[in-house]
Parts: structure tokens; sequence; C-alpha cells
């Protein structure tokens, strides 16, 4: 029998994206949901179910024939997914226990951070610190110093910070972090089933949706980042005319972008362009606009491709890959800020959803063992 | 001869919408180690392979016998295969040229030319060998590391080839790169590492959906076991033939994000059921039919909550007479791939180390992942 299902998120849910699937397994409808929201949806069916597309990548199907009326918590989810792990993980793990470790790890409570100190040991396997455009910021050791953390105060006015992880070959990590950052964790594990180190990092930030959508467009899910678009025009007061936090304004202009989505962008890039000067990312979202919509205005979108590169490497991959792509376009007068962007860059690591790259001195040593990266923003389910 | 189908260049339709597809597929590489030919200065430390010319036969296959897509049906394939053998088409066994940086730009700009003569075409770009990323991604030929030659004179700039597709008229664009996405250190060093784009466009070039799914991501080996299809190359294909199916209104269809999001899932169970760090990257852009399919299928991924629990499980997962059963001692997850629709999980312990279960669960596309017990 057909009628209305109503959906709620509970407190405890993050934002996320919801199908109701009908029994013949149709897609009925798409919606975003976030704690306390309600969703109502006409079904063809009682039997028609829910699919949860969590933050962390993993999808939770819901079945309860007969109930038109959910209410979706963290509570009821649990039991149907790999539990995380909360316990220390083992001296040697597999990326995906590090995964689920992670899963619960962003669960924990508040840090103290007295004894924080700037340079942070892990271990044998290499060294981390955070900088910010003061200095080194302490963070504590943590997971029998095979983890570093840091809290931090939220600023989202601030410019990027850069964790730098020296690895034990030789091999240097840099990530660019978003000023809006709450949380880091930086940890490195020796693999289980292979001769490697598992280097990953995890980032929370205060503007939890972004980190979702930033975690859907990561995987290539773009029909649930697709669903996530009205954040954007719920919060565009606060990110794009108030420009509280450009940072998570330039994820929502990302995924517009991705979607091709170009009239709902008003403005908005050319603002985080010009009245953001420490986020390159700005200019980038802004030329590829103008690509876009008006490729004729090739000097408008040189200005801004090389006013980009000039301010340095993008917070986002999705920027790096999108400034790369506008200089090869510009042809010959954007060949050498190409250049100069990719001397700065080393290997880039392009799974990674934060501008992360790979360094070597000339004459160091190969990388054995093996190191493997992961790096993605933090996610508790 | 790299056109495997149709018979000859004047038989390709260029008049209405067609899919258009160039397969190359390297798995002899002379100048690398272990190869026959006058080693290379800097060999990256990369061997031979063999999973290339597995896989790069299989993706030729499904394009002649299982792509189904009425608006776009299958216009060409234009292939190239180290060592060159013989490719099994519709008018019988093609020899293959082997797939040299030459080879390569002959058969590219065919391609281009032909994906170009219809904005409704769909361009297929598939390469499966060798490559290395640094500021992009470099895919080599058979003679990359030539030591007569310059380093990089025989390599493909891949992201360069992708921007400069933009030029192409076929306003769908679909790239697969099944290659490792090797970092190798002497990389790490090197600061004129550049390759061949084989074409360019400029801003005034556009295109509506440009989608890349790459096998690994950077610094990881796209592991395949040898003398067969790579990972990558499998589940491309599941995700193909329905796991990556979603249902627009009477028909199942495979789309680019649909995909993008299949692709990465059916990785993520690759790699548990092969303990490999095998990963996905896929980055679509822009929405694109692929493929019409008969009905959905599901990566079914299913073992329990703990690993001590999976150890002394017996699972049986069951739909009418098809059954999947994995006793106590066999590696869990099961992973295999089945139709969609409502299965029986009964999970077991003949020690009667924990309860048993037994749940009727929806299997949907593209992955059914996990069962509660204990």
């Amino acid at each position: 029998m057909s009628g209305t299902m109503t959906i709620k998120f509970a407190p405890d849910m993050p934002a996320a994206t919801v199908e109701v699937v009908s029994p013949d397994l149709e897609i009925v409808q798409r919606v975003m949901l976030d704690p306390g929201r309600l969703a109502s949806v006409e079904v063809p069916s009682e039997a028609s179910f829910l699919r949860v597309h969590l933050p962390s990548g993993q999808v939770v199907t819901l079945e309860d024939p007969g109930n038109m009326t959910r209410e979706v918590s963290l509570q009821t989810i649990r039991g149907r997914l790999q539990p995380p792990l909360q316990e220390e993980l083992p001296e040697q793990c597999s990326p995906s226990d590090i995964r689920r470790y992670y899963r619960g790890r962003s669960r924990a409570p508040t840090l103290t951070m007295s004894s924080a100190t700037e340079l942070l040991q892990l271990r044998t396997y290499g060294s981390v610190e955070l900088k910010g455009s003061a200095g080194p910021i302490p963070g504590v050791l943590s997971s029998n110093g095979r983890e570093a953390q840091w809290q931090l105060p939220y600023n989202p006015q601030q410019p990027p910070l850069v964790l730098k992880v020296l690895e034990q070959t030789g091999a240097r990590l840099e990530l660019r972090v978003p000023g809006n950052a709450s949380r880091i964790w930086a940890r490195a594990d020796a693999c289980r089933d292979q001769e490697a180190v598992n280097f990953s990092v995890r980032v929370a930030t205060l503007a939890s949706t972004a980190d979702t959508i930033a975690g859907y467009l990561q995987r290539g899910d773009l029909y649930s980042a697709e669903t996530m678009t009205p954040w954007i025009h719920e919060a565009k007061g606060l990110l794009f005319d108030k420009m509280e936090d450009p940072y998570a304004a330039a994820v929502g202009a990302y995924l517009l972008l991705r979607l091709k989505q170009f009239e709902r962008m008003h403005d908005w890039a050319q603002n985080l362009a010009n009245r953001v000067p420490f986020l390159p990312d700005g200019c980038i979202i802004w030329a590829w606009q103008l690509i876009h919509q008006q490729p004729s205005n090739a000097g408008e979108i040189r200005k801004y491709l090389l006013m980009a590169a000039s301010r340095g490497l993008p917070v986002y991959s999705e920027g790096l890959r999108l400034l790369t792509d506008g200089l090869r376009l510009m042809g010959s007068d954007g060949q050498t800020a190409r250049d100069n962007l990719i001397n700065s860059a080393g290997i880039i690591l392009w799974s990674s959803p934060l501008t992360a790259s790979l360094f070597a001195e000339p004459g160091t040593a190969p990388l054995t063992p093996a190191s493997l990266h992961d790096i993605a923003f933090a996610s508790e389910a | 001869m790299s056109l495997i189908w149709p018979a000859t260049e004047a038989e390709v339709v260029t008049n209405a919408s067609r899919l258009h597809a160039f397969v190359i597929a390297v798995a002899d590489y002379p100048h690398l180690n272990g190869g026959s030919g006058p080693p290379a200065l800097e060999p990256l430390g990369l061997t031979q392979v063999t999973t290339p010319r597995f896989t790069g036969l299989a993706i030729a296959d499904w394009l002649l016998t299982r792509y189904q897509n009425p608006l776009c049906p299958l216009g060409s394939v234009e292939m190239l295969l180290s060592p060159n053998q013989l490719v099994p088409s519709p008018n019988g066994p093609v020899p293959a040229t082997s797939a040299t940086m030459a080879n390569i730009e002959t058969a590219f700009s065919l391609w281009k030319r032909r994906c170009g003569t219809d904005a409704g075409n769909i361009a297929w770009f598939y390469f499966c060998g060798h490559g290395v990323s640094k500021d992009a991604q470099y895919l080599l030929p058979e003679n990359y590391g030539d030591p007569g030659v310059f380093q990089w004179r025989n390599s493909i700039d891949f992201d360069g080839l992708r921007v400069g597709m933009r030029s192409c008229a076929a306003q769908t664009q679909l790239f697969f790169v099944d290659a490792c996405r090797e970092t190798p250190f002497a990389l790490l060093t090197q600061l004129n590492v550049q390759g061949n784009p084989l074409t360019s466009a400029s801003f005034a070039d556009s295109v509506s959906c440009s989608a890349a799914y790459y096998a690994t991501t950077p610094g990881r080996q796209a592991y395949g076991p040898d003398n067969e299809v790579t990972y990558f190359g499998r589940a491309l294909l599941s995700c193909l033939n329905g796991v990556a199916a979603i249902k627009k209104g009477p028909k199942w269809v495979v789309d680019t994000y649909s995909l993008g999001n299949a692709l990465g899932q059916t990785m993520a169970q690759l790699a548990r059921r092969h303990r490999q760090p095998l990963s996905c990257n896929p980055d679509p852009s822009g929405m694109g039919r692929i493929n019409e399919v008969q009905g959905p299928r599901v990566i079914a991924a299913v073992s329990c909550t703990s690993e001590i629990a999976d150890t002394v499980a017996d699972i049986l997962i069951s739909q009418g007479a098809t059954t999947l059963h994995s006793p106590p001692g066999q590696p869990k997850p099961i992973v295999e791939e089945v139709e969609a629709g409502d299965w029986t999980i009964q999970v077991s312990f003949p020690g009667n180390q924990f309860a048993s279960a037994a749940v009727v669960r929806t299997f949907m596309p593209p992955v059914f992942e996990g069962v509660e017990v204990p």
C-alpha cells in the first residue's frame, strides 16, 4: 500500500544522504538529513526501506516493513555495521582495521592538551608536526606512541595549516589542512599483510556537513553528494555573505562546480577569491566557473588562475586538479606557472581529499619498507 | 592493425551516436627489468607484468559482446596489445598491433577523429599496463625506457590527454586507468618528468561529461594475480554488468555517477577478500549513461562482526536453489557477485561458541556488507 513515509535523524546522527527504496529496488527519492531534520517521502509500498550513505563510506540498509515513521539514530544503525574498534589496535594491523579504529576514535572525548609538544615522534616510523602561520602547534601522543593528536580552537578565518610527517625512509609527507579544522589525528602503523608502514591522517572540522560532502566527492559518490546541495543554500548567509567559514564555502562551491550547477553559484566564488586572499581555492573555483559560463573571457580566467598559482598550493585536491588542468588550457603562458606549481608540489597523492605531497632529498635511500598513505576527513559512522 | 571492429575504417558509422573505444594493454616492456631489449637507464624498479594481456582482451570482449546502449551502440574498437597477438572479434581473429608510442600516437589520432564525428558519441579510453604518478599520471607504452631516447619521450601524460580531449566533440568521455600509480623513489628526485598528452585544448573547448576511474591510489600497486584479469578490470566488468546498475524507469542503467560509487565499494570488498591495499579513485564529472543491463547484481560480502567468530562460523547464504557456503576455517568474508533480491543468511557455530542466527536481507547494488552476528 502506498503512503507517506516520514524519516527523522536523531540528534546523534551525522548529516548524510538517505535513499528511500521501493521493494522492487527502485530509488524513490534521495534526501539529505541532519540531526533533528525531518523528510516526508511518498512511497509506493509500506515495504519500502532506507539506505543511509554514511560519511565514512559505509552504507547501511534499514528494513522495517509497515513502519511509515522512521527515526534513524546511530544507536539503531550500529548493529548493522562492522563495529568500530574501540580497543587499542594490534601492533600489526590492516588498513581496514585502521579505518574502523578511526570511526571509534572520532567519538573520543575532548583531549587534555597538557604536556603538548611541537615535534611528535611516532615510534621509529617517523615524526610529525603541525604548523600554522604563527609557527608549530603543540599536540599530544597517544595510542602507545603511534598516534599524534591536535585539538584546535575554532578559527576558520586563519590561513591553512601544514601537517608534516617525516618518514623514517627520509620521505616527507606534507598535507594542507583547512584552517577550520577542530581535531587532527596522525598515525603510523605497521601493516599486517604487507611489508609497509601505513601513515594515516584524519581531519575533523566544525563544519561536519562540509566534511561529509568532501568525503562523498573523494569516493566519487556523486548521487549522495548531489543530495547535499540544500545545505549549501541554507548556509549561504554564513558561508558566502558573511564568509564565516571560507573553507566550508569552498567545499560547497566545489560541489556545485562538479555538478555543473553554475547558475546556483551566483558570484559567490568571486567573493571567495577576492575576500579571502590566503585561500587559492576561491580563485580556482571562480576561474572554472568562468571557463564554463564565459569561456571567451580569457583575460579574467587567466588572471584568476595565475592569482591562484601565486597564492600557493590549494587546500583541497579537487582545487589542485582544477588548477593544473586550467593552466594546461592556458597554453604556453600557463606552462611556467604550472612548472612552478609542480616543482613545489612533489609527488601528489591524488586519493587524498586535501592536497598532500611526498618529497625526498636527492641521495636519500629508497623507500623500504614501503609507505601507504590514507588521508580522509574524520567521521564517526 | 589496430582496428579490431568493424573490419574496415569505411564501415565505421560516423553519422550517428556511437561508442568508440580505444584499448591499450601493455604486458611486454623490453627495456624494463626482465625484458628482452637493451635495459632502460632508469627502469624505476619496474618489472614485467602479465595481467594486461588478459585484461585488455576481457575489456574488448565485453565491448563486443555485452555492451548495450540503444542510444549509443558500439561504433568501433581500436586496440593495441603488447605482446601483439590475435584478438577475437565478430569478423574472426584480428592481429593486434603492439602498443609502442608511435603506434599509440597513430591509433589515438584515428580514435579521436572517430569520436569527434558526433556530439552524442561516447569516447572510451582504457589503459592497462605500467603507470607512474608524480604531478600527473604517466602511462608507459611498450618502448618506455628505450635507452636510445630521452627517458620520458615514450610516455603518455594522461592528465594532459584527458584535458586535451575537451577539444573532441564527443560529449561523454570515459577514461579507465588500470595502471600501477606507483611513485618509485627515483621519481621523487626527478624534476623533468614529462609525457606526451597526445592532444590539447583551450578555454573555448568543453565537454559535458568527463569521467576518469583510476585503478589504485598513488603509491600502491595495481595488484592482479599473474595471468589473470586485474582486480580493477574484474571490478569494472562486474559493475558494468549490473553491480553499478540503478533503476531508471523500467530499465537498469549504469551511469557515470553510479559507476564511481560502485567501483570504489567493489574494490574495497576485493581488498578485504584478497588482503591487499586495493582502492579506486573515481573522478566523474558530469552525468553520462554508459550501459543497460537485464537486472541488478550485487557484491555480497558476508562475515561476522568479529574475527574470532569468523574463524569458527559456518555461513550459508541462499536464494532459491543458489547457495554460497563458507564452513569453519575458511576465509571470511564470503565475497561473491550474486543477483540482487532477498537472500537468507544463516550463521551457525558447530562448536556452540556463539548463538546461531538466520536472517533475510535484501541485497541491493552495489554491495551488501556484513551480518550482525555475533
